[in-house]
């Protein structure tokens, strides 16, 4: 089964969840044109041929934004889409893009206007059964191909904040209260185990995943931005060919989870 | 007058005069507590002399505009006043001219401009059209508060930073080596503190916080004239954008009340480590209800925090801070607005009719409502400022039928309408409160309340 196919469904399940149980507001407006713009950028920026591979990409890359983004303006959605497909297309290395493109996208975006934000609290109980069973339906689909980045990342962040916890005398409650996340996990299934912007061997991943959880954990506890996880990932990726190159590993897949296909 | 408002409300099409009726639930339930003296911010009460002083429900404004923060805390110290103490975590220095005392009547006002609401609507005769009028009101209930001082110092790793006499309040800003040092020296200095404290108090102090430790001076206080004690305010420069409620947890009975209302440039503040969820609203319930508005929203309240396992906080109003619709209390006047904190607003000392026609203020305000504890809400709040604008309020219609006299053919169709509308309306309330359905549907007079209609009450008997 090809990976991209499980993760469109994924997504959209996350994106019903959200708006059916959990009461998100995602106007419809935006999903679509998100969509729309995503996939047409990706036409139009592309020579994809009469491949449908380059253009689920995409649509996974819109779908993230429409889980994710949030905004009541209409135009800035139509933005964070293009930003998110033209970043593959113009910020490039070798032939790997160096941003995931959601990610990326959502930075720019949020960093520069107001009007969009992230909403990282808002998944409860509900949605962080939902991430995690669906992470590991991920695993499964992709054999455990981007296990160790997610273990990587994971098991680093939680020390980090359980070591925090006991140099503060906390209770561990509170520890795990940060742990539970949706956000978090969503992320560590869903966004760092993108195989184009990781490094591409394993003993480089497992690096990457507690360099992202360590630079995370500084910007959540020091420079308090609630949505770190994602900012640590941008803010990483350029040192992925680094990884790479340390690991004698080079990035060959052409497109984004390609490499996952099983 | 200000309170007779007509919206336009729905697709019904009888004409309506509608009634707004706010309720202070904040009171109430400060009212339902203890008898003995209550209250706090996110801080602690420490009692002199062995006396049991309990939290119960708060209310702090906070004015934040990129890194910048003023926060009021309302004051319903209940008790003697040369019992109150306050000791809040707050993350930088604070100077002298960083703190205030404000007036009880801000946050007031605020509290009844974001107010939960109940419309009326009455409806027309249904055989003829004509519209009376009816004047509205606000119940607007009052705290009474007290106070009291009292200050020393000494060693033990403990730095009073600064030591100032603002309004009828003796302030110290402690900072300690570690938080024995610091819990000796309150205990030393007749500051009893509750159990676990001191965990807390070092989790605080090793994040760089500072402690504000509030006492009532009683001369200040006497030549304040007033009888109650004034809410603080404290502005300061931080990322932090976050409010301590652990230490609060602490000497509290059972669950305590919180109320944020946030003022921003932007748009609404949401939880970023808790779910923020909007308060079931718009929705239609039994005329009844009127007199028991107060107790339909706490059992309301208390039902949706169940169904969220009492780990959400709750959004109960978010709007442009211009205007309101329909409005529980006049939006705040600029000079309220600066008093409170939101110093981009230029100090323009409109009057009530210009500031009603002024659009956009540039001030976004949110009201939210948690009740929590040390296990439903380990950690602090942190807060983030959205770009959301959406307008948002919890508002309850009731619609009266018309109880006059009706000659025509259309009453019929127009009494069993009432009727089904009833039953809706009792449904909407046994689900939203989990009140008994026999006493809803007695008091709504119809037989029983089924969960749902019965359909084939509609093929043989549809005026069963």
């Amino acid at each position: 089964m090809d990976p991209r196919n499980y993760q469109i469904a994924a997504l959209s399940t996350f994106i019903s969840i959200g708006v059916v149980t959990l009461g998100f507001q995602i106007a419809w407006i935006n999903a679509v044109v998100i969509v729309a713009v995503a996939l047409l950028a990706q036409f139009c920026l592309f020579q994809q041929g009469r491949s449908y591979g380059p253009y689920k990409s995409a649509l996974i890359s819109a779908l993230s934004l429409v889980l994710l983004l949030r905004t009541d303006v209409v135009a800035l959605a139509a933005v964070t889409a293009l930003i998110a497909v033209a970043s593959k297309r113009f910020l490039c290395i070798k032939g790997c893009h160096v941003f995931n493109p959601s990610a990326f996208a959502l930075v720019v975006v949020t960093t520069l206007f107001p009007a969009a934000y992230l909403s990282p609290g808002q998944w409860g109980a509900l949605g962080l059964l939902a991430f995690v069973v669906a992470g590991i339906g991920l695993l499964v689909v992709t054999r455990a191909q981007r296990l160790d980045v997610t273990l990587a990342f994971l098991g680093s962040y939680a020390l980090i904040v359980f070591c925090r916890g006991s140099y503060l005398g906390d209770p561990p409650a509170i520890a795990l209260h940060q742990l539970q996340s949706g956000a978090l996990i969503l992320f560590a299934f869903f966004m760092i185990t993108d195989p184009k912007t990781t490094p591409a061997s394993s003993i480089a991943r497992v690096a990457f995943g507690v360099t992202v959880a360590v630079v995370s954990a500084v910007l959540q506890f020091y420079f308090f931005i609630s949505t770190a996880v994602i900012y640590a990932l941008v803010l990483l990726a350029p040192l992925v060919p680094v990884f790479n190159f340390y690991s004698r590993s080079f990035c060959r897949e052409k497109y984004s989870v390609l490499s996952l296909r099983t | 007058m200000k309170n007779t408002l007509f919206c336009p409300f729905g697709r019904n099409s009888k004409n309506n005069r509608i009634r707004l009726m706010t309720i202070k639930i904040f009171f109430l339930l400060l009212l339902t507590g203890t008898s003995q003296s209550v209250f706090s911010f996110c801080g602690f009460y420490v009692a002199k002399a062995d006396t049991d002083l309990y939290n119960s429900a708060s209310q702090v404004v906070m004015v934040r505009d990129e890194d910048r923060t003023v926060i009021t805390m309302a004051n319903d110290f209940q008790g003697d006043v040369k019992d109150f103490a306050m000791v809040v975590p707050v993350p930088t220095f604070i100077e002298r001219e960083q703190i205030n005392v404000a007036e009880q009547a801000l946050i007031d006002h605020l509290d009844a401009y974001t107010a939960p609401r109940l419309v009326e609507y009455f409806d027309e005769n249904p055989c003829r059209v004509y519209r009376r009028e009816l004047s509205a009101s606000v119940a607007l209930a009052d705290s009474v508060q007290t106070k009291s001082f009292d200050v020393s110092d000494e060693a033990l790793g403990v730095t009073i930073e600064a030591r100032y006499t603002v309004g009828e309040y003796d302030i110290l800003i402690l900072n300690a080596d570690e938080s024995a040092g610091l819990i000796q020296w309150l205990g030393d200095n007749d500051y009893k503190l509750p159990q676990g404290a001191e965990s807390v108090v070092g989790s605080y102090l090793k994040q760089d916080m500072r402690f504000f430790v509030a006492r009532v001076n009683l001369e200040a206080q006497q030549s304040t004239g007033y009888t109650h004690l004034r809410p603080l305010q404290i502005a300061f420069e931080s990322p932090k954008f976050m409010l301590p409620i652990r230490l609060g947890t602490l000497n509290a009975d059972g669950k305590q009340e919180l109320f944020v209302y946030a003022l921003t440039r932007t748009g609404r503040v949401e939880t970023a480590n808790y779910r923020t969820v909007r308060m079931p609203s718009n929705l239609e319930i039994p005329g009844f209800v009127k007199g028991r508005f107060e107790e339909f929203y706490r059992d309301m309240f208390t039902r949706q925090n169940k169904a969220e396992n009492e780990k959400a906080v709750f959004l109960e109003y978010a709007w442009d801070m211009a205007w309101c619709d329909p409005c529980a209390a006049d939006p705040l006047a600029n000079t309220q607005l600066r008093n409170l904190g939101v110093y981009w607003l230029a100090d323009t000392g409109v009057d009530q009719n210009n500031r009603r026609l002024q659009a956009g203020q540039n001030v976004f305000v949110t009201r939210l409502h948690l009740r929590y504890d040390s296990k439903t809400f380990p950690d602090d709040l942190k807060f983030i400022e959205t770009g959301n604008r959406t307008n948002f309020q919890g508002r309850y219609v009731m619609r009266h039928a018309w109880d006059g006299e009706m000659r025509c053919d259309a009453a019929m169709d127009y009494l069993a309408m009432v009727r089904q509308r009833n039953i809706a309306a009792g449904n909407q309330l046994a689900s939203l409160t989990g009140w008994d359905r026999s006493e809803i549907a007695e008091l709504i007079g119809v037989a029983d309340l089924p969960d749902r209609e019965k359909w084939w009450r509609r093929i043989w008997s549809p005026d069963q």
